[in-house]
């Protein structure tokens, strides 16, 4: 349990540090925070407590970030890359390629090779999740848009 | 709309699309931004093709290129170039007022380096304790942060600015993770540097990279996936510079 408490602070803190870093508008910085907390908590508990696989315990993660984020982002009327970005920091796997290109520089192939496979399954998993995602709100949106005149 | 020349007016569209794609934009978002604007201008016409380095728009024969050098984040110019060519597009913008709002926006300033820096601390000291760091590693991984953002400005300038600032903020962080645990045990010292360079790595670009890709935007696909390893590698060669060099430097002190 101590486990998922330290996950949910560190993955709050590091989305807000981020959304410092990338100058959100102050109203979204407490909400984009908090869906990057959740998104890394689904992530854990299905990845670490459940036992399901790497690529679904991301996929689903990031689906369920995106839908908030989209749904935000038609709540606030501002674009969803401003929510998105800094929502999938704490998920996006920039360890990963760094843990590779580290081995790569320390001569140790074998571990570049298994860093760097993970980092793209999961770069793969977060980006299938985050692009269907919005394909769907964008589809739902066009066919909404004609009735209410509301952007997103 | 009409009194104003299509020079003039590509030029406008020409500066939207600089700005989205600028400050953090997907490029499907650059091209989407920059037609919307045409439309609203009286340029339905118009060919917008946009890539991570350059913009190109076209309409009646005339066009504009505008060479990009400088990439961010910058979501608050980002929403208000999005929601510019929202309203221009619906027709709730004249020229002159459209035109003021985005040259206000391209030359708003961003945040405050004091801002950045406890942004940076706050995301460095955070994701240290995703990566096995408790309370000592923490407080080291926020002063890390500090100091990477800190040396920042003195590469935005430079040439491959980028690529050196990358590069001594993974050696500085190096350095100092390890230097503090010679005096005071803290914890775990990779977590700290890890958390350290966090803000530097591109995971981000990459996820980018592959979600640009999808929309079919294949040579911007391709060409920030290759950033996002250039910057990683920058990073990684820092860390391990000065992983190596913190060990000869306790060689020779301890």
């Amino acid at each position: 349990m101590e486990d998922v408490f330290v996950s949910a602070v560190g993955a709050f803190g590091g989305a807000m540090g981020f959304a410092f870093l990338l100058n959100l508008p102050r109203r979204t910085i407490l909400p984009t925070s908090l869906t990057g907390m959740l998104g890394f908590l689904i992530y854990v508990v299905l990845y670490r407590y459940a036992g399901r696989g790497l690529l679904a315990s991301y996929f689903f993660a990031t689906v369920v970030v995106t839908v908030i984020c989209e749904m935000l982002a038609k709540l606030l009327h501002l674009p969803s890359t401003v929510f998105l970005l800094t929502s999938l920091v704490p998920l996006v796997p920039g360890y990963n390629f760094y843990c590779a290109m580290l081995a790569l520089v320390k001569d140790n192939g074998a571990r570049a090779a298994a860093c760097g496979l993970e980092a793209i399954q999961i770069v793969a998993a977060i980006a299938v999740g985050a692009a269907v995602t919005s394909v769907c709100f964008r589809v739902l949106a066009r066919r909404s848009f004609a009735k209410t005149r509301r952007f997103r | 709309m009409e009194q104003h020349s299509i020079d003039s007016r590509l030029e406008l569209v020409c500066l939207a699309a600089q700005l989205i794609l600028e400050n953090g934009g997907e490029t499907y978002r650059v091209e989407e931004t920059a037609a919307r604007m045409a439309k609203g201008l009286g340029l339905p016409d118009a060919h917008i093709a946009a890539f991570p380095t350059s913009i190109f728009v076209e309409s009646g024969g005339q066009a504009r290129l505008r060479r990009i050098s400088r990439r961010g984040n910058d979501m608050k110019r980002l929403a208000l170039t999005n929601d510019v060519s929202r309203r221009v597009e619906r027709g709730q913008l004249s020229f002159e007022e459209s035109q003021r709002l985005l040259e206000g926006a391209a030359a708003a300033p961003g945040p405050s380096q004091l801002t950045l820096m406890l942004g940076c601390g706050l995301a460095a000291a955070s994701f240290s304790l995703l990566f096995g760091g408790r309370l000592g590693t923490f407080a080291v991984a926020f002063v890390i942060g500090v100091l990477v953002q800190a040396i920042h400005p003195l590469f935005s300038q430079m040439e491959m600015g980028v690529l050196f600032g990358n590069f001594t903020g993974g050696l500085i962080t190096a350095i100092a993770a390890d230097a503090v645990s010679w005096v005071i045990p803290y914890g775990s010292v990779n977590a700290a540097i890890v958390g350290g360079i966090m803000p530097l790595l591109s995971g981000l670009l990459m996820t980018n990279a592959v979600r640009d890709t999808m929309y079919g935007d294949l040579i911007s696909g391709v060409t920030r996936a290759v950033e996002a390893l250039l910057l990683a590698a920058s990073v990684a060669l820092g860390v391990y510079v000065g992983l190596e060099l913190a060990a000869m430097l306790g060689g020779v002190l301890l």
